[in-house]
Parts: C-alpha cells; structure tokens; sequence
C-alpha cells in the first residue's frame, strides 16, 4: 500500500515582488516518511519550505495538509498547525540573547506546564541528539555555524514534533557528524513516527534517508519519486546534479553579455 | 488524561500504577504525584507501573530521569514496568539505555 | 512635460498609499500589542527584565542630563529674576520648569535614544535572521512575547526616570542657586513647596506616559518592521529603523508635548 499523503502540494507559483521563482511544483509529502527535497542552490528549495510552513502566503495553487488548504486557515487553524510542526531554518534562527538550553526551552515554557527541571533535562536530552549537550549554557555567539546549525535542530526538535521542517542541517559539517545527523533522523521517524521534510544538496546522504526525492531545478520540480526511481530518470539536468557534472555552457549567456556590453552596439 | 494509583503490596514496596496517555499535556501531573509518593518512600522501593500507560513524547522520559534521579538521592530503588517498546527506544534514542539498565525490569510484549 | 508631470502624479499617489497603509499597519501593530497582554507567556518576569534593561540603559544619562540641566536652570533663573529683585522664587522656577516641562521631555529624549534605540536594534536583528519567523512558527505570539512586554515595562519605567529627573534636577538647581549664588535655602523650598500643586505633578506624569507609549511603540514597531517594505533583511534596514526610531519617536514626544501642553493649560 502506498503511503498516504501528510501534505499535498498542487500547482504552487510562489513570487517575490513581481519575479517568480517557483512554477506550478505538485508533489505530496508522504506521512511518517522522510521527503527530501534537492536542488541547485537559489532554485527555490527555501520558498517553497516558506510555503509550507505557512510563512509565505501561497498565492496560485494549493497546499493542502490533511486536505485542507494551508492558505485558507484561520490565525486559530495556523497556530494548531504549527504547534504540530518543528522548523530548521537556514540560518539557524537561534535567539542570540539566550544561551542554547534556554533557547530549547522556549516553545516548552509557553505551550506546556512542565516543571522547569523537567524542561531542563528534555533540553539537555535534545541538545545530546545533535551532539551538543556539553555546550548547554553557551551562548548562540560562541558556536561555530555548523554547531549553530545543530542547535537550531535540537530547538525545533523541542516539542517531538509531528511534521521536522529542515533547511540544510549538514552544510557546513563534516561526514561523521553529518552522518550522525541522518542517522537521528531516520531515528526520529522511526520511534516518534515524525514525518520528516529535509532541504539538502549532499546527494549521499540524501539517498540514505530519503523514502521520496523531490528535485527542483529553476523552480520546476523535474523529478519525483524514491531513490531508485531517481537514480533510474534519464532527465539531462537530474543524471547531471547525480553525477556532479558543472555547466558546460553559461544558460544565461545572452543576458550575461547583454549587461557587459553596451546595448546601443 | 492519565489517572495514577497507588498500591502498596508491602510496607517496603510502593507502586504507582498510572493509566492513559503520558505526554506533555499530563507529565507534569505524573511527576507531582511520583515525586511526592517517592519522598514519602525515603529508601524503600518505589515501582512504577506503565502497562497501561501510553507514553508519546520525550517529556515521559525526562521525567522519568528526574523521578530516577530522587529516589537514588534518597537511597531507594526504582523500578520501571511494563515499559513498551517505544518508550525503550525513546530511551535509547536520548541515549539513557545505561541508566535506565537496572531500573527497567519487565518490558510490555 | 506632460509625461514628467505624470510620474510626478504617480509617485506622489505611490507614496500616499504606502503611508496609508503604513499608519493602518501602525494601528493594527498597537492593537495586537493590546491583544499580546491576555496571550500567553506570562508577563511579570519579562518585564521585570525590560524595566531594568531600560532602566540601567538610561539612569546615568539621565543622572547627567538632569543635574546640569538644573544647574543651568538655576544660573538663567537666578540672573533673570535677580532683574526685579525676586531672586526668591528661583526655587518654585526651577521646579515647575522641571517638573512640567523639562523633566519629562529630558527624560523621553534620553530613553528613546538610548533604551529606544537598542530595542529597535535588537528586535530588528531578530527580524532579519528569522527569529521571528521561527516564533511563529512554534506557534507563539512574536507580539505577546517580543513587543507587549516591553511596552508594559516602557510604560512603567519611563514615570520613574522622569521623577528621578525630576529630583536631580530640583537639586542642581538648588546646588548653584543656593550654595553658589547665594539664594537662601529656606526660600528656595519654601518656593518649590508652595508653587508646585497637584495638577503639575499630574501634567507630568500625563507626560510621561504619553512620551512612553510614543517611544515604545515607535521603537519596537521600526524593528518589528525591519526590511518588511523593501523586502530584503540585511544589517543596513536595521540600521536605517533604529535611526528612524530615533528620529520620529524625539520629534513625536516635541510635538506631543506642546500639544497635551496647549490642552492641560
Ligand atoms: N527575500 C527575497 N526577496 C526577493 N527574492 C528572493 C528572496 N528570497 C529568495 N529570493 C529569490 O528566490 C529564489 C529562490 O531562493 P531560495 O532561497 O528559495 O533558494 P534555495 O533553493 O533555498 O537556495 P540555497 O540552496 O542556496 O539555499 C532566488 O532566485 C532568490 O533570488
Ligand atoms: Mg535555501
């Protein structure tokens, strides 16, 4: 039986002032799967996860998460939405006037009435998963970006979310501690059942967790499916991002000259 | 919600049998209730009971630790039963497997 | 000509809409502040936090401020009405300058560009590296938890600088009329106790609280919108909002001032 869809992304068109970067992307995010999305860097991998999560208004086509549609929620709705939902961002997003464990705390304070001890062991515990528990009274300023990274993880983790969010959680990392990261993943989903959604160019460790593979090149989704089925797909652009083969020819040449050279030439 | 009883078998032996759904919406209950009977136990042994019990999130594992951590302040003993096997891995996930080792007697089929 | 005078129309109209909708954006900005109050976290502690924060920003300031304010109060007061031989009221002068007008206006000027100024910062960075996004999307009231807070604290702390001000500068005038000028000490109190009534206690603090809510909402509503209009968050819109914070919230409270001062005359 093929899984069902958590999320079912139809016909998005996302623009900024005007300039569009995504083009009608249809995909459906399996529930308690890990989706991975790919892309070359600036194809829209972060706007679309914008969309998602309900940051950026969906303007043409739908986001529907358990069949109804994100765009349409109330303030009420979007706020049951995201109390299900951890988000990665790309830069981390760490509140930089808290030191990590109270950082983690933060969503806990608010929307749970655990005791602070408890809070401050499930912090510890979440900053252990990420590898970081040593580092639990430092402040976001004295991280390294990569440490930054996996602090943000283990904040979005706080709340054993239903649906992770992840923008690139191993730029910057070395293989051991990348490695380390897809392996909590594919824990997370394993024992929480967490649907997992996870932005990344590392094609290894894409394959790894991936249950379904999303690749968008200039905001088009050019193929979709599990690893195999990728692996399979003799599309030119996607056999070129698996084998790490650089442009051969500028695509923009003309504007390229057009912009050094003087148009009344 | 959850629903905690407690039974005493034997003067030396204290359980606390909880009921329903442990996660972050009732751990805060549980650890009152826990904590409580546990400093009445001082260092006699303390058994807590989660057949029935569903835990879902990270929260039941921390207070869980934090239950573990004052009964062995006190001198006493913990046991943990009728854990299933999500939970355990729960456990193991937040890498506290050694220190739950001898604290966990009879895991749930 | 003709085009000329139609893309003067245009941008005209251009702007004219955008600070309409800027004041509806103001406006609502203010009521969801309000709304922050009943939302939770709970509020005691942040502010207690924010009251020091601007209380320790500014007190030394204000210390400074005040005392050769009042010093210099008593220097033109005393040769003033030393004119017509009156050197006695310098006292009940000096007070009801300072307790009517000066002290309060001191006292915003300082706040805002100090305490002001760093909120604006702070929660302007926060804007720009997706804090706040990250906020909402753990489901938590950025307004409740950010801005409601230290508009409460601005609102409670900015009364007390200005009393603070308000003494320090009572006393610098009381240093040079007094101890240098030689005004009797039993004149100069004399004068402040029997010149100063109720109602000019009560127009400064009217002040005060006015100042504050002007300050507050200025300040936090420029950071919370750092970069919002021009669509892109880097370091410069945070440094462009904290001067304009700066700027708009001094020239609100002179205006403000002369207008509750031309209404409680
Ligand atoms: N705030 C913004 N304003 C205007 N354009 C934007 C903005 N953010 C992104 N873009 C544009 O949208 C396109 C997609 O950007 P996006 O951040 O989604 O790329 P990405 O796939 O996440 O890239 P990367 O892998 O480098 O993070 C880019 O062409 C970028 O110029
Ligand atoms: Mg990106």
């Amino acid at each position: 039986m093929p899984p069902d869809d958590l999320i079912d992304v139809r016909g998005l068109k996302s623009f900024y002032r005007g300039r569009q970067v995504l083009f009608d992307v249809t995909f459906g995010i399996p529930r308690h799967r890990v989706t991975v999305i790919m892309g070359a860097s600036g194809c829209g991998k972060t706007t679309l996860l914008r969309h998602l999560i309900g940051l950026k208004r969906t303007g043409p086509g739908q986001i529907l998460v358990d069949g109804e549609d994100l765009g349409a929620f109330s303030e009420g709705l979007l706020k049951t939405y995201r109390r299900r939902i951890g988000v990665l961002f790309q830069g981390g997003a760490l509140f930089n006037s808290m030191s990590l464990r109270e950082n983690i705390a933060v969503p806990l304070k608010v929307h749970t009435k655990l005791a602070d001890e408890t809070i401050r062991i499930m912090a510890v515990m979440k900053l252990n998963m990420v590898g970081l528990s040593d580092f639990s009274e430092f402040m976001p300023s004295q991280l390294s970006g990569g440490m930054r990274k996996r602090a943000g993880l283990a904040r979005a983790l706080a709340m054993d979310p239903e649906i992770l969010f992840v923008d690139e959680p191993s730029s910057g990392l070395d293989p051991i501690t990348a490695a380390g990261l897809d392996r909590l993943l594919l824990d997370l989903r394993e024992t929480l059942g967490m649907t997992v959604v996870v932005v990344t160019h590392e094609l290894e460790s894409a394959f790894k967790i991936a249950d379904r593979i999303v690749m968008i090149d200039k905001g088009k989704v050019i193929v979709l499916g599990d690893p195999d089925a990728v692996r399979g797909c003799t599309d030119e652009r996607v056999q070129q991002f698996l084998n790490r083969e650089a442009d051969t020819h500028q695509i923009n040449i003309d504007s390229y000259y057009e912009s050094l050279l003087d148009k009344e030439l | 919600m959850i629903k905690a009883q407690i039974t005493c078998p034997s003067p030396e032996h204290a359980v606390l049998e909880l009921d329903g759904l442990f996660d972050r919406n009732s751990a805060h209950k549980v650890r009152r209730d826990s904590l409580k009977l546990a400093q009445k136990q001082g260092s006699r042994e303390l058994e807590i009971d989660l057949t029935h019990a569903r835990c879902i999130d990270t929260s039941c594992v921390a207070v869980l630790l934090e239950i573990l951590n004052t009964v062995r302040k006190q001198g006493g003993r913990l046991k943990l039963t009728g854990i299933d096997e999500n939970t355990a891995r729960m456990i193991s996930l937040s890498q506290l497997d050694e220190i739950f080792e001898d604290v966990i007697v009879a895991e749930k089929k | 000509m003709g085009e000329w005078m139609v893309k003067l129309i245009g941008a005209l109209g251009a702007y004219g809409i955008r600070e309409i909708l800027s004041v509806g954006r103001l406006g609502i900005f203010f009521l969801y502040t309000l709304r922050g109050i009943f939302i939770s976290p709970g509020k005691f502690w942040p502010v207690v936090k924010h009251i020091e924060f601007i209380g320790t920003k500014s007190f030394f300031v204000i210390g400074f401020t005040a005392a050769f304010s009042g010093m210099v109060l008593g220097l033109q007061g005393y040769y003033t009405l030393s004119k017509f031989a009156s050197e006695g009221l310098l006292g009940s002068a000096v007070a009801l300058t300072l307790i009517r007008e000066l002290g309060p206006v001191l006292t915003a000027l300082m706040v805002s560009g100090r305490a002001g100024s760093a909120i604006t910062a702070e929660i302007g960075i926060m804007r720009i590296e997706e804090q706040i996004d990250a906020l909402d999307c753990m489901a938590i009231d950025p307004y409740a938890y950010l801005i409601t807070p230290r508009f409460i604290a601005c609102i409670i702390a900015l009364p007390m600088l200005t009393a603070f001000c308000d003494v320090v500068g009572i006393f610098g005038g009381y240093a040079i009329g007094v101890d240098l000028l030689g005004v009797s000490a039993g004149a100069f109190w004399d004068g402040v106790y029997s010149s100063v009534v109720w109602k000019d206690v009560y127009m400064g603090i009217i002040k005060s609280l006015v100042f504050a809510v002007l300050i507050i909402w200025i300040c936090t509503y420029k950071g919370y919108y750092s970069g919002v209009d021009e669509g892109s968050f880097g370091p410069e819109q945070v440094s462009r909002a904290t001067t304009d914070a700066v700027v708009i919230s001094s020239i609100s409270i002179l205006v403000s001032d002369y207008v509750i001062t031309s209404i409680m005359l």
